[in-house]
């Protein structure tokens, strides 16, 4: 009805195409969960285990800090960045 | 109250000045889509600059630059470990949701998040549901924006604290109003830069006025040993509280209402994907530097009148007069671009999820815009009457309602856009049980429930198995119903 909001609904003829794949979405979901996984082992169980030793600390950070966190935060990131440009690949046009 | 400078006042009301004039051009760019398409989601129009940095905008908070730096003040070193989770916030917040979210908002339409859960359920029950308990937790996470807010300004000016909280509510209420979603983006942008450039400027001053790292690390533990261990004072971090946060962080972010309207309001997957990037590198650089910033205050600036100011003290401690002003924009900013987005969010509950959708006649323009309008008004106004009664530590209060947030909604809607089987009665079953659980639990043993874990662990995998447990004692959706979602392929694997 002009002049009215679009009450929308979900029903509209114009989306009667094919889906998206949830597939490739998905796949990127389980390898997000799985690096989550991967960076609580790390960070906290080093984290925890050096710092449970009283050990000494590095240009003013201390060991487990540097080792359990700073460190493992830089290479996560790089998997991030590597991750990003995976998934670019499976992109469908859009 | 601490001492500050005229030049102070001069920047913060440059800062707010060019708010607004943001504000105002990204008005001007709207887009011809519509009203509530163009108000709630921008018109689905937003590149990865911009959405990047809405998203680490709106996901950075007062928590961040006020609670934070507070509990590092207190803590120390521990904190590091406290807020390790962020390491994969980037990571898990776009890789879990945001294709999936970004292709079905695209292609259904959805404005809001209840719309989303609404439509694939077909449900008016869900939709209700999610938008009342999407208002009442975000208006609490506002609470907690203009307590932070407001401390700062009683920190930093001397400007009484109720005094503070009207402040934000008015300035933050009128732009988020006048431009909806592409301006709160355009301006949440802008900050998200004065957020990090103050942030790093005060770690770059702080460290050189104390002497340099290691010698901050020598008054640490000369005040106390435990500042420097992951545990902290007083036991602060015990080993499952550690585990929780890493849960807490990157999962209560994935399943953050108003992050996930961020996605819907995405251009297209490529922009999503750069956005990721841009936010990845964000983190890297904000994130420690935040905790620092408290860590330097614990040396610089030991004496606070409550913890909360350990940031604003900071900042005026190390950074020279002339440029402290800028650089106090910085919490001011993070605190800014949460409560717009929070409030667009909990005002979209109301006009749209709670009314227009409810509607049984088809509403005006005009009255759209008039009730959206009056929602942030309410939201604001309810929001401010809470705040006139802080408690000691800010982070409590959003760490409840941001964990509350994704206890509820997080595992339901992961279910909802991956797992065909998953139906409306799963769908409700998994939103009562993240969120009642999460409750009960609070009230049981606040933050330290079962095995020493925090609720919220517990609270999704409740949630989990009341989506399994709904979805599998009912009858599966229409297959026409699915096929609006997923692809020929999945519903009849073996037809291929």
């Amino acid at each position: 009805m002009p002049g009215t909001t679009d009450r929308h609904t979900i029903r509209d003829p114009a989306l009667r195409g094919d889906a998206p794949d949830s597939r490739p979405a998905r796949r990127e979901a389980l390898q997000a969960a799985t690096v989550w996984l991967g960076a609580l082992i790390v960070t906290v169980g080093l984290s925890t285990w050096l710092g449970a030793a009283q050990g000494r600390a590095y240009f003013g950070v201390p060991g487990w800090a540097l080792v359990g966190i700073l460190l493992p935060w830089i290479a996560f990131f790089v998997m991030h960045v590597w991750i990003c440009r995976q998934g670019a690949a499976d992109e469908p046009p859009e | 109250m601490y001492e500050s400078a005229d030049s102070v006042q001069v920047a913060f009301g440059l800062y707010l000045a060019l708010t607004f004039v943001l504000a105002y051009l990204a008005r001007k760019r709207r887009g011809s889509g519509g009203f509530l398409p163009e108000f709630f989601v921008g018109g689905r129009s937003i590149g990865p600059w911009v959405l990047g940095l809405t998203w680490i905008a709106t996901a950075a908070s007062g928590g961040t630059f006020i609670g934070a730096p507070a509990l590092a003040h207190a803590n120390g070193w521990s904190v590091m470990l406290w807020i390790s989770g962020y390491i994969v916030v980037a990571t898990v917040g776009f890789g879990l949701l945001g294709r999936r979210i970004a292709e079905l908002g695209r292609r259904t339409g959805a404005l809001t998040f209840p719309d989303l859960l609404r439509d694939r359920f077909e449900s008016q029950a869900i939709g209700v549901a999610s938008g009342i308990a999407m208002l009442a937790l975000h208006t609490s996470f506002i609470v907690a924006q203009y307590i932070a807010g407001a401390r700062v300004l009683e920190a930093v000016m001397g400007l009484p604290y109720v005094w503070g909280v009207l402040g934000f509510a008015v300035i933050v209420s009128l732009y988020t109003a006048y431009g909806g979603f592409r301006a709160v983006a355009w301006t949440d942008s802008f900050q998200a830069v004065v957020m990090l450039v103050g942030v790093l400027a005060t770690v770059a001053f702080g460290i050189s006025k104390a002497g340099g790292l290691p010698a901050t690390y020598g008054a640490l533990v000369a005040q106390s040993q435990d500042l420097v261990t992951p545990v902290g004072p007083d036991g602060f971090l015990p080993l499952p509280s550690a585990i929780s946060f890493f849960f807490i962080w990157p999962l209560a972010v994935a399943g953050q209402p108003a992050l996930i309207t961020r996605f819907l309001a995405s251009k297209d997957t490529p922009s999503l994907r750069r956005a990721s990037l841009l936010i990845g590198c964000y983190i890297l650089l904000l994130y420690p530097a935040v905790i620092f910033v408290g860590i330097l205050g614990r040396v610089l600036v030991p004496d606070l009148a409550t913890g909360d100011h350990a940031m604003p003290a900071t900042i005026l401690a190390v950074v020279p007069p002339a440029v402290a002003g800028l650089v106090l924009a910085a919490p001011m900013a993070a605190i800014m671009s949460t409560i717009s987005s929070f409030l667009l969010v909990a005002s979209g509950a109301i006009a749209r999820d709670l009314y227009q959708r409810n509607s049984k006649q088809p509403i005006s323009v005009g009255q759209a815009r008039l009730m959206t309008h009056l929602s942030i008004a309410v939201v604001a106004s309810v929001a401010v009457a809470f705040a006139l009664r802080p408690p000691d530590y800010l982070q409590y209060i959003v760490i409840f309602s941001g964990t509350g947030l994704a206890a509820t909604f997080l595992i339901p809607t992961l279910l909802a856009v991956y797992w065909t089987r998953m139906n409306r009665l799963g769908c409700l079953w998994g939103i009562s049980a993240g969120f009642l659980s999460f409750l009960i639990q609070y009230a049981l043993y606040g933050t330290r429930s079962w095995l020493g874990m925090d609720p919220f662990v517990w609270a999704l995998a409740f949630s989990a198995a009341g989506c399994v447990a709904g979805s599998l004692t009912s009858a599966k959706d229409p297959r026409e119903l699915l096929a609006l979602y997923f692809s020929t392929d999945e519903l009849d694997p073996d037809s291929g």
